[in-house]
């Protein structure tokens, strides 16, 4: 087992650079060049590319710490106005892969209807359902 | 679709690394091992952990080794907790409901 190609490991670290400074880009940083080692070199940059990519889904993972999870979690009953299908607050929130969609912030309702070009998920998404 | 609170959307990656993790229970694997159990390209498998890791349903910890001994560093291990192997196993088996109602079943015209 030899060391990463630096060109890797310099990619893995920049990527990380998105990450919040302190303990969490610190964290991935080490776990992610720990990785490189067990890469054969020839694909190592590959690695570093794809972390690269992905590098704004980490953040965003890292960084909303669930945020639309603890509100819907912390609603005891959904407002009035979801129960009566008035309005929703729907903002944009992204999948632990990185794709994004509509939600409701006040009752956790997923906005139908838009379908993902990279095909639904498997919980329904992007299946028209009715209102 | 309305999501239960403190469920991951279950995305076909986020079903293959829970899949992965339920595949070898109590077993640490680290990032890459879980990204080849699932099938999934490098990169993909971190956020879907963090995420996890934020809702309790995955713990990790650094590998317990002397990096100038092993010749690398330490790898951070990832396992389902108690609870999160349990919340696995039903958000799984909720998914597979769904699909079962909107998926045509064979044979219907």
């Amino acid at each position: 087992m030899s060391s990463p190609r630096a060109s890797a490991a310099l990619a893995v670290r920049l990527s990380t650079r998105m990450l919040p400074a302190g303990g969490v880009r610190d964290r991935y940083r080490q776990e992610l060049v720990a990785e490189l080692y067990d890469i054969d070199k020839a694909r190592q940059l590959r690695y570093a590319a794809r972390v690269m990519a992905r590098a704004w889904s980490l953040r965003r993972a890292v960084t909303e710490e669930n945020t639309m999870e603890t509100e819907h979690a912390t609603t005891k009953t959904r407002p009035l106005h979801c129960r009566l299908h008035l309005w929703h607050h729907y903002r944009t929130a992204s999948t632990e892969d990185g794709q994004l969609y509509r939600r409701c912030v006040d009752c956790g309702k997923e906005k139908t209807g838009d379908i993902d070009p990279e095909g639904p998920s498997m919980s329904g998404r992007g299946m028209i359902m009715p209102v | 679709m309305t999501k239960r609170p403190g469920t991951p959307r279950m995305t076909m990656p986020t079903q293959l690394v829970l899949h992965a993790l339920l595949g070898e229970p109590g077993a640490e694997l680290y990032g890459l091992e879980i990204g080849d159990a699932a099938g999934l390209a490098s990169g993909t498998v971190h956020p879907i952990l963090a995420r996890l890791e934020g809702l309790g349903w995955v713990e990790s910890r650094w590998e317990d080794i002397d990096p100038s001994t092993a010749g690398r560093p330490a790898r951070r291990y990832y396992r389902l907790t108690a609870s999160g192997a349990d919340e696995a196993r039903s958000a799984l088996a909720r998914t597979r409901r769904t699909l079962g109602r909107l998926l045509p079943q064979p044979g219907t015209p």
